[in-house]
């Protein structure tokens, strides 16, 4: 997209884009005012619950962003350097990634039951649920990253008598690093998700929890101010994610 | 790789890729078998043995092919429905720019909720059943597939329709002669993708709300304290995750050969 063209051409879609909105509301409004508000509450309800209930929904928000952090957090410490390991030593990538292939195709949310199992339910659970979401798409899309260091970088440093902490940090890490973005943002979304399917498999407190309690307790307006801050944290957090991408590779552009 | 004995060398390689995995288990097996004194521990570790024998008995009775079946239906519908709405959906929004922002505008906001999250609200309004089922993993896939075609029709470059218009193809042509053929590789890929992250919340779904599934299989070896059975269920979703996904890239490959 041109830069000078970029004013112009965002106006003609604002409009439709806020009519849009205004449908969508008009028509959750019309539907909710045909059914009880016990089965699909309308939007002005779903707002002052959320205002009504909003330290509630932010102690819950907390807990939850705390399990991400938590698991999101080991899975980039543990994952980064395997795949440095994993790009540096062939015998470990093969070994190893003959493994990692294998677990991988284990859905994250599969390993709940064994790990409330291990661990019991709280905090440790859901972060290790999270864990296994975030861990797999960082540790293959940094490994892939680093097979995608241009070679005439990778020989041209050696050649150039390179020790290893100027290998690593000025030529594979750069190189990687698009990909390794790529890893760490898919792990964070993925890292949401698991942990609201720990959280509604159990685990006390969590926005996963509230919801699965606004159902039991017939308060719909509640399950989806949940999702609406779920909603709100994962794609917030992703935009950051992005805005510090940008930062960080703004050298490439 | 042409020296004399290359091919016995490549089949050993291939062979000792998995030498780490096959050690493991084995030492997984005997410690468990000699280390372990206490009983109670292979309640939370079962040995392999112990998690084939699990396997070779669901296999018998039957049980995990109902398991299976459930699943791989509930994928197959929900994936499906994700396909036949969400193609159309992203091709729109990509086509048309003023239909497609107030398309993709409401739906922007409902997107990063994760789909397991619906899971109580649509258990409220389908009740326990198939339908509430398929429609979670419609909700997870048609996402993934819509905005994959969107970009895919996006990235269609404006000099093949350029092209195509001097040679003569009429507009409405265009849609179906230009843009879908170009776009192709890109939604094939955006179905796979899809298709993935149904397999994926499978579980989930099934966890909260089934009585059959593999979903349930790996929650009853904890309720039951068999996580043999656990294991088992897990090794099928990760078979039959991995078998969809050949399987859509091999036919990802034959439809998108011309590239």
């Amino acid at each position: 997209m041109a830069v000078p063209g970029r004013r112009r051409a965002l106006s003609p879609r604002a409009l439709p884009a806020a009519l849009g909105l205004l449908v969508a509301l008009a028509i959750w409004a019309v539907a909710a005012s045909r059914w009880p508000p016990h089965v699909l509450p309308g939007p002005l309800v779903v707002l002052e619950t959320i205002v009504t209930q909003r330290s509630e929904l932010v102690g819950h928000a907390l807990r939850t962003t705390r399990r991400v952090l938590l698991g999101y957090g080991a899975a980039v410490v543990i994952g980064l350097p395997l795949a440095m390991a994993l790009g540096a030593r062939p015998v470990l990538d093969r070994q190893v990634g003959a493994l990692l292939t294998l677990l991988r195709s284990i859905p994250p949310f599969a390993w709940t039951p064994l790990i409330l199992l291990w661990v019991g339910v709280g905090d440790g659970s859901a972060a290790a649920v999270v864990f296994a979401g975030a861990f797999f798409p960082i540790v293959r899309n940094a490994r892939a990253g680093i097979d995608a260091v241009p070679p005439s970088l990778v020989l041209a440093a050696r050649n150039l008598g390179a020790g290893p902490r100027v290998y690593w940090l000025d030529v594979v890490l750069p190189g990687a690093a698009p990909m390794v973005f790529t890893g760490l943002r898919l792990g964070w979304a993925l890292a949401w998700m698991s942990v609201v399917a720990a959280e509604l498999v159990g685990a006390d407190g969590g926005l996963g929890q509230l919801i699965l309690d606004a159902r039991n307790l017939a308060r719909p307006d509640l399950a989806i101010a949940g999702m609406v801050a779920i909603g709100a944290l994962a794609a917030g957090s992703e935009r950051g994610f992005a805005l510090v991408e940008r930062r960080v590779l703004r050298w490439r552009a | 790789m042409v020296a004399p004995g290359g091919a016995v060398r490549g089949a050993l390689r291939g062979a000792s890729r998995w030498t780490l995995v096959l050690v493991l288990l084995a030492l997984w097996e005997l410690g468990g078998r000699t280390l372990v004194t206490d009983p109670r521990t292979l309640l939370f570790l079962p040995l392999p043995s112990t998690i084939a024998a699990a396997a070779w008995a669901l296999a018998r009775d039957g049980s995990l092919l109902v398991d299976l079946g459930r699943s791989g239906g509930r994928v197959l519908v929900g994936s499906l429905a994700a396909v036949l709405v969400g193609v159309p959906l992203g091709a729109v929004v990509a086509s048309w720019p003023r239909v497609g922002a107030a398309l993709d505008a409401p739906l922007r906001l409902v997107r990063p909720i994760p789909p397991i999250a619906w899971v109580p609200l649509t258990i409220l309004w389908f009740g326990v059943g198939e339908l509430q089922q398929v429609v979670i993993l419609f909700f997870a896939a048609a996402f993934v597939v819509m905005a994959g075609t969107t970009d895919a029709v996006r990235g269609v470059p404006p000099t093949l329709l350029a092209a195509a218009r001097n040679l003569g193809v009429p507009e409405r042509g265009l849609l179906l002669r230009v843009s879908v053929p170009a776009a192709l590789p890109g939604v094939a890929a955006a179905v796979r993708e899809g298709v993935g992250t149904a397999w994926f919340v499978l579980v989930a779904a099934e966890f909260l709300s089934a009585s059959e599934g593999l979903g349930v299989l790996i929650l009853e070896g904890r309720d039951l304290l068999e996580p043999a059975r656990t294991f088992v269920g897990m090794g099928a979703l990760a078979a039959c995750g991995a078998a969809t996904d050949l399987a859509l890239g091999a036919l990802q490959a034959r439809l998108t050969r011309w590239t």
